[in-house]
């Protein structure tokens, strides 16, 4: 199938070559051609993948032949322009134009090449605590903890203890102590494909075609096509936790494609523009999604038994067999856009857009662990717009924008299936019902609200300063996520004092007033959690650990400045240099701290033409980030 | 083409639990001490150089005819491997080629 179909694209543009070549034998004057043949080939040494990361002579070492077509034609109000170039089969571009009395208008092209991936060795990510058999300590002798000496358990003196700490390998604590458990943990990577070398081969064939009847010549029909074909093996990382937090990297086949058809109409009536788009989107994963055997649930140290005493706290583990992991979901979308533009005398237009969009994805339960309350996930996205543009007296020019948005995701319920035997020994704690019942709430839906207003004045001859103002508010549907509000102030200047030199200044300022944040994050108050984390009395991470939590966190900004100045000097046609400095300054005042980042980047090209034919560049670009944050440490102790 | 990119984390600071103001014993021990965690940024050493030479001509043995050549030579040079392992590479590229234009 996939021999047939290589053999079948570049017909088309096989097609119309015959008749062009043969033409122009009889009216040489209105056809050009360039045809090139040869070999090619490549010889690598050491890893092929980031050297060759995109290839542009071969995808892999050897040799082969090579074609290159280039052609023009112009016949009688028709035009034809085609390039192919043939490398191998997965590097290679066919692209044709054709252009018929500017009746009808189409371009097509069919574009392969092969990217090479990343492979994650995940051979840094390996650390331990040590079992409880490296601590040699006890009552009498309370050895430290040192990070090689470590007890499965450490006794805490209770109040009215007047002994000193110490550590030991029973759950259970003396007399007068309090215990936790924090010996036996690890976590490890582990590449199950260490010799596999992983890539994507992408194909797009794409059409894009106007036809403009002349009994109809106010209107202009456009038709498109887009096919992506992305076919390869990419590395897939996965997780399993209990025993251990285990982390493994393998192979997952691709197989994607991605079908775009589009078709609308413009038509032009007098001062008025009106264009309508309608988009039809599938995409397909044809690959089985990869499958993963997770550990087994065990308690550190302890031999696997089927049926275990642990297996009563995960949903599944190794005994669920392989499961599906990094699945990619099928999905559909639609989309409807109509433009209206209405240009007025004195350089004055009114801009009107109208957005509607409905994607929908697929989901799937997993038979045993949970089952989801719909098959479909949906999201729709409406949009107006507008633009109001006009110029008083010769120097100033008003824009006044304003566009409103609607996004709506599905919520999804799922049911977690009830694990059997919990609230058993040992230390099993009963799960709350309702948390077998949870719904996904959507932070993407949400109402959004811009209006800004747009002004340029020439302060003279060669100079000019814009200024700009732009209000958002961002309504979130669900309010555990909050509203934002979203203040920008830009100005800039462009000027050119003289025919050699020119620069640029601009300046913005942002506030936005509760930007994006995950509330209550991080930061348990140690006079919660003290003496209540003994595994044994029935903490759970969620009651006891995340449901105290109490600092907010967040990687968006609610203060933003940012700066730039650029300066081109070009003395002569050979010579051009330019230097320019980008800072940027943000910061979050957070109820518990504050998040602030800073980041400069100054930065010179020099570019030089010591001839016709030679021209030589030189960049350098330095950029330096300072991050302050506050960050939440996992305990993984199992 | 050549190109030297460095990239570096530096001065990564986490406060002590005491800093924190947790006094718990067992928290506060060795074992759970943040000092060390600033050894990360030693990971986040990045530097790596890319050589991308390549020449070419065409010499046109008449009007139409003509006979084309082309090399190239690109290395990567991974000076601290890391994640991904050593990406050291070096591509050695040529091609060989007739045409006619008219």
């Amino acid at each position: 199938m996939n021999f047939a179909r290589k053999l079948l694209i570049p017909l088309p543009l096989l097609m119309l070559f015959v008749p062009l070549s043969v033409s122009a034998e009889n009216s040489a004057s209105s056809v050009s051609a360039t045809v090139e043949t040869g070999g090619a080939g490549i010889a690598v040494s050491d890893d092929i993948k980031r050297v060759n990361e995109y290839s542009v002579i071969r995808t892999k070492p050897g040799v082969n032949p090579y074609g290159k077509v280039d052609l023009r034609v112009r016949e009688q109000g028709i035009v034809f322009d085609g390039t192919s170039r043939f490398m191998d089969s997965r590097d290679q571009t066919h692209e044709g134009t054709l252009d018929v009395k500017r009746v009808f208008r189409t371009s097509f092209s069919y574009d392969a090449f092969q990217h090479w991936l990343d492979h994650d060795q995940l051979n840094y990510l390996d650390a331990a605590i040590p079992p409880a058999s490296s601590y040699t300590g006890n009552a009498a002798n309370p050895l430290p903890l040192t990070p090689n000496t470590v007890p499965g358990y450490w006794y805490t003196p209770l109040p009215g203890t007047t002994t000193p700490a110490y550590g030991g390998s029973s759950a259970t604590p003396p007399a007068g102590y309090q215990a936790q458990q924090i010996g036996r943990a690890t976590l490890y990577g582990e590449d199950l494909t260490p010799n596999s070398d992983f890539s994507i081969v992408r194909r797009e064939w794409k059409s894009d075609t106007d036809l403009t009847i002349p009994q109809l010549p106010n209107l202009t029909f456009h038709f498109n096509y887009r096919n992506e074909q992305r076919e390869g093996v990419e590395q897939s990382i996965g997780m399993s936790k209990c025993t251990s937090c285990h982390i493994t990297g393998g192979g997952k086949n691709i197989d994607e494609n991605t079908r775009d058809i589009s078709a609308g109409v413009t038509g032009r009536f007098g001062l008025l523009t009106l264009t309508y788009t309608f988009l039809n989107r599938q995409f397909r994963e044809n690959a089985a999604a990869p499958t993963r055997l997770y550990d087994p649930a065990l308690s550190p140290g302890q031999a696997y038994a089927v049926n275990g005493p642990f297996d009563n706290r995960l949903l599944y583990d190794y005994e669920n067999g392989p499961l599906r992991y990094d699945a990619t979901p099928d999905s559909n979308k639609n989309s409807h856009v109509v433009k209206a533009k209405v240009d007025l005398p004195g350089e004055a237009s009114v801009f009107a857009s109208y957005v509607n969009t409905k994607v929908d994805s697929s989901k799937s339960d997993e038979p045993g662990i949970f089952t989801l309350d719909r098959q479909k996930l949906e999201s729709t996205y409406d949009s107006f717009g507008g633009r109001v543009t006009t110029k008083v007296g010769k120097r100033l020019t008003f824009t006044l924008r304003g566009k409103t948005e609607k996004i709506r995701n599905d919520d999804v319920g799922i049911a977690f299936t009830t694990l059997s035997g919990t609230g058993t020994a040992p230390n099993q704690f009963v799960p709350d019902p309702t948390s077998l019942q949870a719904t996904r709430y959507s932070s993407l839906s949400r109402d959004s609200y811009t209006i800004g207003l747009d002004a340029v004045y020439r302060l003279a001859r060669r100079t000019t300063l814009r200024l700009g103002y732009d209000f958002n508010e961002v309504n979130r549907h669900e309010q555990e996520f909050g509203d934002s509000k979203i203040h920008t102030v830009k100005a800039s200047i462009n000027t050119r004092p003289s025919t050699t030199l020119s620069a640029r200044a601009s300046y913005t300022f942002k506030k936005i007033d509760d930007p994006f944040v995950t509330p209550a994050a991080a930061l348990v108050p140690m006079t919660d959690v003290s003496g209540n984390i003994t595994v044994g009395n029935g903490p759970t991470y969620g009651i006891d650990f995340y449901n105290r939590r109490t600092a907010d966190l967040s990687n968006q900004p609610d203060t933003v400045h940012e700066g730039n100045v650029s300066a081109t000097w070009s003395p002569g046609p050979r010579f051009s240099t330019t230097a320019y400095y980008r800072i940027k300054a943000e910061r979050n005042d957070l109820n518990k701290g504050a998040w602030k980042q800073t980041s400069h980047g100054p930065g010179l090209t020099v570019w030089y033409a010591p001839t016709d034919k030679v021209a030589m560049t030189l960049a350098y670009n330095y950029q330096k980030q300072k991050t302050e944050n506050m960050m939440c440490q996992g305990l993984y102790d199992g | 083409m050549y190109n030297d990119a460095k990239a570096r984390i530096n001065g990564l600071y986490f406060p002590s639990l005491a800093e924190l103001g947790y006094t718990d014993a067992v928290l506060t021990s060795s074992f759970y001490a943040l000092e060390d965690l600033p050894a990360i940024q030693e990971y986040s050493d990045l530097h790596y150089r890319q050589i991308d030479l390549s020449v070419g001509g065409t010499y046109n043995v008449t009007t139409n005819l003509f006979v084309t050549a082309q090399a190239g030579f690109q290395q990567f040079i991974d000076d601290a491997p890391y994640v991904y392992g050593d990406q050291d590479g070096t591509v050695y590229s040529g091609s060989l080629g007739i045409g006619y234009r008219f």
